[in-house]
Protein backbone atom coordinates (compact mmCIF):
# COMPACT_ATOMS: atom_id res chain seq x y z
CA UNK A 1 0.00 0.00 0.00
CA UNK A 2 1.41 3.40 -0.90
CA UNK A 3 1.15 6.26 1.36
CA UNK A 4 -1.20 8.21 -0.73
CA UNK A 5 -4.91 7.56 -2.01
CA UNK A 6 -5.90 9.46 -5.41
CA UNK A 7 -9.67 10.91 -5.83
CA UNK A 8 -10.07 8.66 -8.85
CA UNK A 9 -8.93 5.37 -7.16
CA UNK A 10 -11.31 6.32 -4.14
CA UNK A 11 -14.16 6.67 -6.84
CA UNK A 12 -13.55 3.68 -8.74
CA UNK A 13 -13.95 2.15 -5.35
CA UNK A 14 -17.25 3.86 -4.83
CA UNK A 15 -18.64 2.99 -8.25
CA UNK A 16 -17.96 -0.44 -7.26
CA UNK A 17 -19.57 -0.03 -4.12
CA UNK A 18 -16.30 -1.12 -2.23
CA UNK A 19 -15.23 2.47 -0.55
CA UNK A 20 -15.41 2.56 3.04
CA UNK A 21 -17.08 5.62 4.26
CA UNK A 22 -17.45 7.11 8.19
CA UNK A 23 -19.06 10.03 9.52
CA UNK A 24 -16.59 12.09 11.04
CA UNK A 25 -17.98 10.65 14.52
CA UNK A 26 -17.31 7.43 13.54
CA UNK A 27 -14.21 8.12 12.12
CA UNK A 28 -13.07 9.56 15.52
CA UNK A 29 -13.67 6.58 17.16
CA UNK A 30 -12.16 4.03 14.61
CA UNK A 31 -9.00 6.00 15.05
CA UNK A 32 -9.15 5.78 18.46
CA UNK A 33 -9.72 1.93 18.47
CA UNK A 34 -7.59 0.73 15.47
CA UNK A 35 -4.90 3.52 15.05
CA UNK A 36 -4.21 6.03 12.30
CA UNK A 37 -2.30 3.04 9.95
CA UNK A 38 -5.04 1.20 9.54
CA UNK A 39 -7.73 3.82 9.72
CA UNK A 40 -5.73 4.84 6.19
CA UNK A 41 -6.06 1.32 4.92
CA UNK A 42 -9.74 1.00 5.33
CA UNK A 43 -11.05 4.44 5.02
CA UNK A 44 -12.01 5.60 1.90
CA UNK A 45 -14.32 8.70 2.71
CA UNK A 46 -15.14 10.62 6.04
CA UNK A 47 -18.30 12.52 5.64
CA UNK A 48 -18.42 15.66 7.56
CA UNK A 49 -21.82 18.04 8.13
CA UNK A 50 -23.72 21.39 9.45
CA UNK A 51 -26.96 22.54 9.96
CA UNK A 52 -27.01 26.08 10.63
CA UNK A 53 -27.86 29.67 10.34
CA UNK A 54 -26.59 30.75 7.03
CA UNK A 55 -27.34 34.43 6.59
CA UNK A 56 -25.79 34.97 3.41
CA UNK A 57 -28.04 33.10 1.32
CA UNK A 58 -30.17 33.32 -1.77
CA UNK A 59 -31.60 32.41 -4.80
CA UNK A 60 -31.42 32.59 -8.56
CA UNK A 61 -35.17 32.20 -10.32
CA UNK A 62 -36.17 32.65 -13.70
CA UNK A 63 -39.56 32.96 -14.38
CA UNK A 64 -40.31 32.76 -18.06
CA UNK A 65 -41.97 35.15 -20.36
CA UNK A 66 -45.44 37.14 -20.25
CA UNK A 67 -47.25 37.73 -23.56
CA UNK A 68 -46.81 40.47 -24.04
CA UNK A 69 -43.55 40.35 -22.30
CA UNK A 70 -42.00 42.34 -19.46
CA UNK A 71 -38.85 43.47 -18.23
CA UNK A 72 -39.02 43.53 -14.73
CA UNK A 73 -38.26 46.32 -12.32
CA UNK A 74 -39.30 45.63 -9.21
CA UNK A 75 -40.17 41.85 -8.42
CA UNK A 76 -42.03 41.02 -5.19
CA UNK A 77 -42.24 37.34 -4.06
CA UNK A 78 -45.04 37.01 -0.92
CA UNK A 79 -44.36 40.75 -0.55
CA UNK A 80 -40.64 40.16 -0.47
CA UNK A 81 -38.10 42.40 -2.30
CA UNK A 82 -36.20 40.46 -4.64
CA UNK A 83 -33.11 41.99 -6.92
CA UNK A 84 -34.10 41.72 -10.50
CA UNK A 85 -31.58 44.32 -11.86
CA UNK A 86 -30.02 41.06 -13.99
CA UNK A 87 -31.81 40.41 -17.30
CA UNK A 88 -35.65 40.70 -18.10
CA UNK A 89 -37.52 37.65 -15.74
CA UNK A 90 -34.57 37.00 -13.39
CA UNK A 91 -34.13 37.46 -10.18
CA UNK A 92 -32.39 36.94 -6.95
CA UNK A 93 -34.40 36.45 -3.49
CA UNK A 94 -32.17 37.26 -0.83
CA UNK A 95 -32.52 34.82 2.52
CA UNK A 96 -32.11 37.67 4.79
CA UNK A 97 -34.98 40.51 2.60
CA UNK A 98 -37.78 40.91 4.85
CA UNK A 99 -41.39 41.44 3.62
CA UNK A 100 -43.45 44.55 3.26
CA UNK A 101 -46.05 43.69 5.28
CA UNK A 102 -44.87 41.14 7.99
CA UNK A 103 -41.39 42.43 8.71
CA UNK A 104 -39.15 39.91 10.59
CA UNK A 105 -42.29 36.84 10.55
CA UNK A 106 -41.57 36.66 6.76
CA UNK A 107 -38.58 36.65 4.12
CA UNK A 108 -36.43 35.80 1.48
CA UNK A 109 -35.92 32.70 3.52
CA UNK A 110 -39.33 31.82 4.06
CA UNK A 111 -40.13 32.03 0.20
CA UNK A 112 -37.19 29.89 -0.49
CA UNK A 113 -38.66 27.49 1.70
CA UNK A 114 -42.07 27.78 0.99
CA UNK A 115 -40.75 27.48 -3.27
CA UNK A 116 -38.94 24.32 -1.91
CA UNK A 117 -42.36 22.96 0.26
CA UNK A 118 -44.34 23.36 -3.14
CA UNK A 119 -46.29 26.32 -2.04
CA UNK A 120 -47.65 28.83 -4.49
CA UNK A 121 -45.59 32.20 -4.47
CA UNK A 122 -47.34 35.20 -5.14
CA UNK A 123 -45.72 37.20 -7.83
CA UNK A 124 -45.90 41.04 -8.16
CA UNK A 125 -43.75 43.14 -11.05
CA UNK A 126 -43.77 46.33 -12.46
CA UNK A 127 -41.03 47.87 -15.01
CA UNK A 128 -40.87 51.14 -17.11
CA UNK A 129 -42.18 49.50 -20.65
CA UNK A 130 -40.19 49.80 -23.74
CA UNK A 131 -40.55 48.94 -27.17
CA UNK A 132 -39.78 45.16 -27.00
CA UNK A 133 -41.31 44.71 -23.56
CA UNK A 134 -44.48 46.68 -23.30
CA UNK A 135 -46.04 45.36 -20.29
CA UNK A 136 -45.39 47.48 -17.28
CA UNK A 137 -46.95 45.13 -14.34
CA UNK A 138 -47.91 41.50 -13.63
CA UNK A 139 -49.45 40.29 -11.15
CA UNK A 140 -49.28 36.28 -10.67
CA UNK A 141 -48.50 32.64 -8.70
CA UNK A 142 -45.93 30.73 -9.59
CA UNK A 143 -44.67 27.04 -7.87
CA UNK A 144 -41.16 25.76 -7.68
CA UNK A 145 -42.05 23.57 -10.66
CA UNK A 146 -43.13 26.58 -13.21
CA UNK A 147 -39.14 28.25 -13.06
CA UNK A 148 -36.94 27.17 -15.76
CA UNK A 149 -34.57 27.47 -13.20
CA UNK A 150 -34.12 28.00 -9.26
CA UNK A 151 -30.87 27.37 -7.72
CA UNK A 152 -29.49 28.42 -4.79
CA UNK A 153 -26.27 30.53 -4.57
CA UNK A 154 -25.26 30.95 -0.99
CA UNK A 155 -21.97 33.94 -0.90
CA UNK A 156 -21.10 32.80 2.45
CA UNK A 157 -21.93 29.35 4.11
CA UNK A 158 -20.22 26.89 6.26
CA UNK A 159 -18.26 28.94 8.19
CA UNK A 160 -15.07 27.21 9.81
CA UNK A 161 -15.48 27.25 13.77
CA UNK A 162 -17.58 30.06 15.02
CA UNK A 163 -17.51 32.79 18.23
CA UNK A 164 -19.72 32.10 21.61
CA UNK A 165 -21.48 34.51 22.24
CA UNK A 166 -22.08 36.06 26.12
CA UNK A 167 -23.73 39.75 27.31
CA UNK A 168 -21.42 41.19 30.39
CA UNK A 169 -24.17 44.44 30.62
CA UNK A 170 -27.00 44.36 32.77
CA UNK A 171 -30.03 43.96 30.31
CA UNK A 172 -31.01 41.25 27.81
CA UNK A 173 -29.73 41.99 24.40
CA UNK A 174 -31.29 40.40 21.33
CA UNK A 175 -28.48 39.19 18.41
CA UNK A 176 -28.00 37.19 16.08
CA UNK A 177 -26.94 34.72 18.13
CA UNK A 178 -30.15 34.71 19.76
CA UNK A 179 -31.34 36.84 22.92
CA UNK A 180 -28.66 36.68 25.52
CA UNK A 181 -29.21 37.03 29.12
CA UNK A 182 -27.61 39.81 31.23
CA UNK A 183 -24.78 39.12 33.51
CA UNK A 184 -23.63 36.03 31.59
CA UNK A 185 -26.49 34.15 31.88
CA UNK A 186 -26.40 32.20 28.77
CA UNK A 187 -24.02 31.22 26.12
CA UNK A 188 -25.06 30.54 23.05
CA UNK A 189 -22.78 28.56 20.33
CA UNK A 190 -22.88 27.68 16.87
CA UNK A 191 -21.01 24.48 15.47
CA UNK A 192 -21.22 21.15 15.17
CA UNK A 193 -17.20 20.94 16.29
CA UNK A 194 -15.96 17.55 15.14
CA UNK A 195 -18.98 16.73 12.57
CA UNK A 196 -18.18 20.69 10.76
CA UNK A 197 -16.84 20.40 7.69
CA UNK A 198 -13.59 22.42 7.04
CA UNK A 199 -12.96 21.70 10.44
CA UNK A 200 -11.78 18.26 9.18
CA UNK A 201 -9.51 20.22 6.49
CA UNK A 202 -8.64 22.63 8.50
CA UNK A 203 -6.02 24.16 5.59
CA UNK A 204 -8.77 22.96 2.85
CA UNK A 205 -6.47 20.12 1.29
CA UNK A 206 -9.32 18.31 0.05
CA UNK A 207 -12.43 20.93 -0.05
CA UNK A 208 -12.13 23.09 -2.54
CA UNK A 209 -13.89 25.08 -5.45
CA UNK A 210 -15.86 22.09 -7.49
CA UNK A 211 -16.28 20.40 -4.40
CA UNK A 212 -19.54 18.09 -5.41
CA UNK A 213 -21.69 18.63 -2.26
CA UNK A 214 -24.71 17.70 0.10
CA UNK A 215 -26.98 20.77 -0.08
CA UNK A 216 -30.16 21.23 1.41
CA UNK A 217 -30.80 17.28 0.36
CA UNK A 218 -29.85 17.64 -2.75
CA UNK A 219 -26.49 17.32 -4.31
CA UNK A 220 -24.34 20.93 -4.78
CA UNK A 221 -21.04 22.33 -5.87
CA UNK A 222 -18.64 25.07 -3.67
CA UNK A 223 -18.85 27.48 -6.47
CA UNK A 224 -15.84 29.90 -4.93
CA UNK A 225 -14.70 30.74 -1.88
CA UNK A 226 -17.20 32.36 0.43
CA UNK A 227 -17.10 36.20 1.41
CA UNK A 228 -15.24 36.90 4.68
CA UNK A 229 -12.96 33.97 3.59
CA UNK A 230 -10.49 34.50 6.60
CA UNK A 231 -7.76 31.64 6.78
CA UNK A 232 -5.42 34.17 8.12
CA UNK A 233 -7.40 33.48 11.63
CA UNK A 234 -5.06 32.76 14.51
CA UNK A 235 -5.03 28.83 14.99
CA UNK A 236 -3.95 26.39 17.68
CA UNK A 237 -1.10 24.02 17.17
CA UNK A 238 -3.53 21.80 15.43
CA UNK A 239 -4.41 24.43 12.79
CA UNK A 240 -7.99 24.87 13.76
CA UNK A 241 -8.45 28.51 13.80
CA UNK A 242 -10.34 29.79 17.02
CA UNK A 243 -12.76 31.57 15.45
CA UNK A 244 -14.73 32.54 12.56
CA UNK A 245 -12.41 31.77 9.26
CA UNK A 246 -12.66 30.00 6.47
CA UNK A 247 -15.98 30.54 4.37
CA UNK A 248 -17.35 28.56 0.96
CA UNK A 249 -19.73 30.07 -1.70
CA UNK A 250 -22.15 27.09 -2.72
CA UNK A 251 -24.43 26.27 -5.34
CA UNK A 252 -27.51 23.86 -5.91
CA UNK A 253 -30.64 23.01 -7.62
CA UNK A 254 -33.56 24.20 -5.59
CA UNK A 255 -36.01 21.69 -7.46
CA UNK A 256 -33.98 18.98 -6.15
CA UNK A 257 -34.02 19.94 -1.78
CA UNK A 258 -35.85 18.86 0.77
CA UNK A 259 -36.90 21.14 3.72
CA UNK A 260 -36.08 18.59 6.01
CA UNK A 261 -32.50 19.84 5.48
CA UNK A 262 -33.07 23.55 4.60
CA UNK A 263 -35.46 26.40 6.80
CA UNK A 264 -36.41 29.70 7.23
CA UNK A 265 -35.93 30.81 10.57
CA UNK A 266 -37.08 34.62 12.21
CA UNK A 267 -34.57 35.48 14.70
CA UNK A 268 -36.36 37.91 17.37
CA UNK A 269 -35.39 41.37 17.74
CA UNK A 270 -32.70 40.75 14.87
CA UNK A 271 -34.47 39.30 11.53
CA UNK A 272 -34.83 36.86 9.24
CA UNK A 273 -32.46 34.27 8.44
CA UNK A 274 -31.50 30.65 6.16
CA UNK A 275 -30.54 27.46 8.28
CA UNK A 276 -28.74 25.39 5.67
CA UNK A 277 -27.92 21.31 5.49
CA UNK A 278 -24.25 21.01 4.25
CA UNK A 279 -22.55 17.60 4.01
CA UNK A 280 -18.94 17.97 2.88
CA UNK A 281 -17.13 14.55 2.02
CA UNK A 282 -13.60 14.29 2.85
CA UNK A 283 -11.48 11.82 0.93
CA UNK A 284 -8.68 10.17 3.05
CA UNK A 285 -5.72 10.20 0.56
CA UNK A 286 -2.84 10.07 3.00
CA UNK A 287 -2.37 9.93 6.92
CA UNK A 288 -2.51 13.58 7.29
CA UNK A 289 -6.47 13.66 6.43
CA UNK A 290 -6.87 10.46 9.08
CA UNK A 291 -5.53 12.71 11.91
CA UNK A 292 -7.30 15.79 10.27
CA UNK A 293 -10.68 13.99 10.24
CA UNK A 294 -9.79 12.27 13.85
CA UNK A 295 -10.07 15.77 15.03
CA UNK A 296 -12.58 15.35 18.68
CA UNK A 297 -15.02 18.54 20.21
CA UNK A 298 -12.24 18.63 23.15
CA UNK A 299 -9.17 19.76 20.53
CA UNK A 300 -11.37 22.41 18.54
CA UNK A 301 -11.01 25.47 20.93
CA UNK A 302 -12.88 28.66 20.04
CA UNK A 303 -13.31 32.39 21.49
CA UNK A 304 -15.73 33.65 23.86
CA UNK A 305 -16.66 37.06 22.87
CA UNK A 306 -18.71 39.80 24.52
CA UNK A 307 -21.62 41.06 22.75
CA UNK A 308 -22.72 43.62 25.29
CA UNK A 309 -21.06 46.54 23.57
CA UNK A 310 -22.72 45.99 19.83
CA UNK A 311 -19.35 46.70 18.54
CA UNK A 312 -16.79 45.64 15.13
CA UNK A 313 -14.03 44.73 17.40
CA UNK A 314 -16.41 43.13 20.68
CA UNK A 315 -13.83 42.23 23.33
CA UNK A 316 -12.64 38.23 23.73
CA UNK A 317 -13.02 36.78 27.29
CA UNK A 318 -10.87 33.67 26.39
CA UNK A 319 -11.14 30.62 25.01
CA UNK A 320 -13.16 27.17 25.86
CA UNK A 321 -13.74 23.56 23.89
CA UNK A 322 -16.41 22.02 22.07
CA UNK A 323 -16.59 19.31 24.10
CA UNK A 324 -17.17 21.92 27.23
CA UNK A 325 -19.73 23.62 25.55
CA UNK A 326 -21.51 20.23 24.63
CA UNK A 327 -21.44 19.75 28.34
CA UNK A 328 -23.52 22.44 28.78
CA UNK A 329 -21.64 25.09 30.93
CA UNK A 330 -18.40 26.91 30.71
CA UNK A 331 -16.11 28.34 33.44
CA UNK A 332 -14.84 31.36 31.85
CA UNK A 333 -11.69 32.85 32.58
CA UNK A 334 -13.06 35.45 34.61
CA UNK A 335 -14.70 32.95 37.55
CA UNK A 336 -18.20 32.99 35.84
CA UNK A 337 -19.94 29.77 35.20
CA UNK A 338 -21.97 30.27 32.30
CA UNK A 339 -24.57 27.57 30.96
CA UNK A 340 -24.56 26.88 27.23
CA UNK A 341 -26.52 26.27 24.27
CA UNK A 342 -26.20 25.40 21.01
CA UNK A 343 -27.80 27.57 17.77
CA UNK A 344 -26.85 24.51 14.92
CA UNK A 345 -28.13 21.42 15.22
CA UNK A 346 -26.02 18.39 15.60
CA UNK A 347 -28.90 16.44 15.52
CA UNK A 348 -29.73 17.61 11.35
CA UNK A 349 -25.67 17.58 11.16
CA UNK A 350 -25.48 13.74 12.05
CA UNK A 351 -28.65 12.90 9.98
CA UNK A 352 -27.18 14.83 7.41
CA UNK A 353 -23.29 12.93 7.51
CA UNK A 354 -24.97 9.77 7.28
CA UNK A 355 -27.44 10.61 4.66
CA UNK A 356 -24.44 11.60 2.83
CA UNK A 357 -22.57 8.40 3.77
CA UNK A 358 -25.46 6.10 2.46
CA UNK A 359 -25.07 8.35 -0.89
CA UNK A 360 -21.52 7.76 -1.25
CA UNK A 361 -21.92 3.74 0.15
CA UNK A 362 -24.24 3.02 -2.61
CA UNK A 363 -22.72 4.58 -5.52
CA UNK A 364 -25.19 7.48 -6.05
CA UNK A 365 -22.57 10.09 -5.00
CA UNK A 366 -19.01 10.67 -6.38
CA UNK A 367 -16.54 12.52 -5.06
CA UNK A 368 -14.88 15.70 -7.28
CA UNK A 369 -11.54 16.93 -7.13
CA UNK A 370 -11.58 20.93 -6.91
CA UNK A 371 -10.47 22.40 -9.92
CA UNK A 372 -9.21 25.22 -7.62
CA UNK A 373 -8.16 25.63 -3.93
CA UNK A 374 -9.35 28.38 -1.12
CA UNK A 375 -7.19 30.83 -0.34
CA UNK A 376 -4.80 30.07 2.58
CA UNK A 377 -3.63 33.34 2.81
CA UNK A 378 -6.35 35.53 2.77
CA UNK A 379 -7.13 38.18 5.33
CA UNK A 380 -10.80 39.82 5.91
CA UNK A 381 -10.72 43.64 5.61
CA UNK A 382 -12.60 46.06 7.64
CA UNK A 383 -14.58 48.62 6.03
CA UNK A 384 -12.76 52.25 6.26
CA UNK A 385 -15.14 54.85 7.18
CA UNK A 386 -13.59 57.53 4.57
CA UNK A 387 -15.91 60.23 5.92
CA UNK A 388 -15.94 61.62 9.57
CA UNK A 389 -19.21 60.75 11.48
CA UNK A 390 -20.25 57.72 10.90
CA UNK A 391 -20.40 54.67 13.31
CA UNK A 392 -18.45 51.50 11.90
CA UNK A 393 -20.55 48.50 12.46
CA UNK A 394 -19.81 45.04 10.82
CA UNK A 395 -20.47 42.17 11.70
CA UNK B 1 -51.40 25.37 47.29
CA UNK B 2 -53.27 25.18 44.12
CA UNK B 3 -53.05 27.85 41.70
CA UNK B 4 -55.48 28.63 38.84
CA UNK B 5 -56.58 30.41 36.60
CA UNK B 6 -60.31 30.69 36.06
CA UNK B 7 -62.72 32.77 33.49
CA UNK B 8 -66.18 33.80 34.78
CA UNK B 9 -69.48 34.80 32.76
CA UNK B 10 -71.83 36.45 34.51
CA UNK B 11 -75.64 36.93 33.18
CA UNK B 12 -77.95 40.01 33.34
CA UNK B 13 -79.22 38.83 36.10
CA UNK B 14 -76.48 37.39 38.60
CA UNK B 15 -74.11 41.13 37.42
CA UNK B 16 -75.12 42.30 40.79
CA UNK B 17 -74.22 39.27 43.35
CA UNK B 18 -71.23 39.98 45.29
CA UNK B 19 -69.45 36.69 43.98
CA UNK B 20 -65.90 37.83 45.00
CA UNK B 21 -66.73 38.58 48.23
CA UNK B 22 -68.08 35.44 48.95
CA UNK B 23 -65.49 33.42 47.35
CA UNK B 24 -63.01 35.51 49.56
CA UNK B 25 -65.11 34.98 53.10
CA UNK B 26 -66.24 32.07 52.43
CA UNK B 27 -64.06 29.29 51.20
CA UNK B 28 -60.91 31.28 51.88
CA UNK B 29 -59.65 32.05 48.47
CA UNK B 30 -57.26 34.61 47.25
CA UNK B 31 -57.95 36.57 43.95
CA UNK B 32 -55.61 38.28 41.46
CA UNK B 33 -58.27 39.73 38.90
CA UNK B 34 -56.32 39.78 35.71
CA UNK B 35 -59.07 41.23 33.62
CA UNK B 36 -62.68 42.50 34.15
CA UNK B 37 -65.71 43.75 32.18
CA UNK B 38 -68.62 43.72 34.11
CA UNK B 39 -71.64 46.03 33.32
CA UNK B 40 -74.84 46.51 35.61
CA UNK B 41 -77.61 44.44 33.62
CA UNK B 42 -75.44 42.94 31.02
CA UNK B 43 -73.49 40.28 30.50
CA UNK B 44 -69.96 40.35 32.47
CA UNK B 45 -66.70 38.96 32.01
CA UNK B 46 -63.69 37.92 34.57
CA UNK B 47 -60.33 36.53 33.99
CA UNK B 48 -58.35 35.97 37.84
CA UNK B 49 -55.53 34.11 39.44
CA UNK B 50 -56.95 31.96 42.52
CA UNK B 51 -55.12 30.80 45.36
CA UNK B 52 -56.59 28.18 47.63
CA UNK B 53 -55.20 25.59 50.02
CA UNK B 54 -57.01 22.47 49.76
CA UNK B 55 -59.28 20.58 46.63
CA UNK B 56 -61.89 20.55 48.62
CA UNK B 57 -62.36 24.17 49.28
CA UNK B 58 -62.04 24.44 45.32
CA UNK B 59 -63.87 22.60 44.36
CA UNK B 60 -66.96 23.55 46.93
CA UNK B 61 -66.21 27.41 45.21
CA UNK B 62 -67.07 26.01 42.07
CA UNK B 63 -70.12 24.28 43.20
CA UNK B 64 -70.94 27.35 44.60
CA UNK B 65 -70.43 29.54 41.48
CA UNK B 66 -72.08 27.02 39.24
CA UNK B 67 -75.55 27.30 41.47
CA UNK B 68 -75.49 30.65 41.28
CA UNK B 69 -75.38 30.42 37.21
CA UNK B 70 -72.18 31.51 36.14
CA UNK B 71 -69.87 29.63 33.90
CA UNK B 72 -66.55 28.79 35.19
CA UNK B 73 -63.59 28.05 32.66
CA UNK B 74 -60.80 26.66 34.39
CA UNK B 75 -57.93 28.06 31.98
CA UNK B 76 -54.70 26.03 31.61
CA UNK B 77 -51.98 27.78 30.07
CA UNK B 78 -49.17 25.79 29.06
CA UNK B 79 -46.06 25.62 26.66
CA UNK B 80 -46.94 24.14 23.21
CA UNK B 81 -44.32 22.22 21.31
CA UNK B 82 -44.69 21.87 17.48
CA UNK B 83 -42.11 18.71 17.06
CA UNK B 84 -42.59 19.22 12.68
CA UNK B 85 -41.39 22.62 13.27
CA UNK B 86 -38.35 21.64 15.35
CA UNK B 87 -35.24 21.44 14.18
CA UNK B 88 -33.44 20.60 17.40
CA UNK B 89 -30.79 23.45 17.53
CA UNK B 90 -31.12 23.79 20.98
CA UNK B 91 -31.45 27.48 21.03
CA UNK B 92 -34.37 28.11 23.57
CA UNK B 93 -32.67 25.53 26.07
CA UNK B 94 -30.02 28.48 26.72
CA UNK B 95 -33.38 30.81 27.62
CA UNK B 96 -35.19 27.72 30.10
CA UNK B 97 -33.72 28.24 33.64
CA UNK B 98 -36.44 26.19 34.67
CA UNK B 99 -34.99 23.18 32.90
CA UNK B 100 -38.13 22.85 31.20
CA UNK B 101 -36.49 22.76 28.03
CA UNK B 102 -33.08 20.43 27.66
CA UNK B 103 -31.09 18.94 25.25
CA UNK B 104 -30.67 14.81 25.62
CA UNK B 105 -26.81 14.73 25.49
CA UNK B 106 -27.03 11.65 23.23
CA UNK B 107 -29.47 12.06 20.43
CA UNK B 108 -29.09 15.88 20.42
CA UNK B 109 -32.76 16.01 20.38
CA UNK B 110 -35.34 18.30 22.60
CA UNK B 111 -37.08 17.31 25.39
CA UNK B 112 -39.59 19.62 27.34
CA UNK B 113 -40.94 18.71 30.26
CA UNK B 114 -44.07 20.65 30.92
CA UNK B 115 -44.17 19.95 34.83
CA UNK B 116 -40.95 22.33 34.99
CA UNK B 117 -42.47 25.00 33.02
CA UNK B 118 -42.35 28.00 34.43
CA UNK B 119 -44.30 29.71 31.65
CA UNK B 120 -42.28 32.62 31.08
CA UNK B 121 -42.26 32.88 27.65
CA UNK B 122 -38.42 32.56 27.16
CA UNK B 123 -38.02 30.00 25.20
CA UNK B 124 -40.89 31.29 22.58
CA UNK B 125 -39.14 34.45 22.03
CA UNK B 126 -35.35 32.13 21.10
CA UNK B 127 -37.29 30.06 18.78
CA UNK B 128 -36.84 31.35 15.30
CA UNK B 129 -39.17 27.95 13.91
CA UNK B 130 -42.31 29.03 15.89
CA UNK B 131 -41.95 25.48 17.13
CA UNK B 132 -42.83 26.86 20.84
CA UNK B 133 -45.95 28.91 22.26
CA UNK B 134 -47.85 29.97 25.03
CA UNK B 135 -51.12 28.33 24.82
CA UNK B 136 -54.16 28.64 26.91
CA UNK B 137 -56.76 26.07 26.87
CA UNK B 138 -60.10 26.17 28.27
CA UNK B 139 -61.73 23.40 29.98
CA UNK B 140 -65.79 24.91 30.62
CA UNK B 141 -66.29 23.43 34.35
CA UNK B 142 -70.16 22.29 35.12
S1 LIG C 1 -41.92 29.13 29.22
FE1 LIG C 1 -40.05 29.56 30.43
S2 LIG C 1 -39.95 27.88 31.89
FE2 LIG C 1 -41.42 27.25 30.34
S3 LIG C 1 -40.22 26.04 28.90
FE3 LIG C 1 -40.23 28.17 28.13
S4 LIG C 1 -38.38 29.11 28.98
FE4 LIG C 1 -38.75 27.22 30.15
S1 LIG D 1 -35.32 26.69 19.53
FE1 LIG D 1 -37.12 25.89 18.44
S2 LIG D 1 -36.26 24.62 16.80
FE2 LIG D 1 -34.61 24.97 18.28
S3 LIG D 1 -34.71 23.20 19.67
FE3 LIG D 1 -35.95 24.82 20.59
S4 LIG D 1 -38.02 24.41 19.85
FE4 LIG D 1 -36.65 23.26 18.52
Amino acid sequence: MTNEKTFSEINEKIKKGKAVVLTADEMSDFVDDHGEDKAFEEVDVVTTATFGAMCSSGAFLNFGHADPPIRMGRVYLNDVLAYSGIAAVDAYIGATEESEILADEYGGAHVIEDLIKGKKVHLRASAKGTDCYPRKEIDTYISLEDLNQAYLFNPRNCYQNYWVAVNSSNKIIYTYMGPLYANYGNASYSSAGQLSPLLNDPYYQTIGIGTRIFLGGAQGYISWEGTQHNPSRERTKNGIPVGGAGTIAVIGDLKEMNSNYIRAASVTNYGVSLYVGIGIPIPILNKEMVKRTAIRDRDIDVTVIDYAGGSRDNPSLGRVNYEELRSGEIKLPNGKIVTTAPLSSLNKARLIASELKDWISKGDFLLEEPVQKLSNTRKFKPIEMKKEGALINDK
Amino acid sequence: MINKRLQLVYHPDNVSKAIIYDLVKNYDIVINIIQARILPDEEGKLVMDIKVSKKSALDQALKYLNNEGIDVTILEKSIAYNQEACVHCGACTGLCKAEALIMDKTSWELLLDQENCLLCGMCVSACGFNALSLETNGDNYV
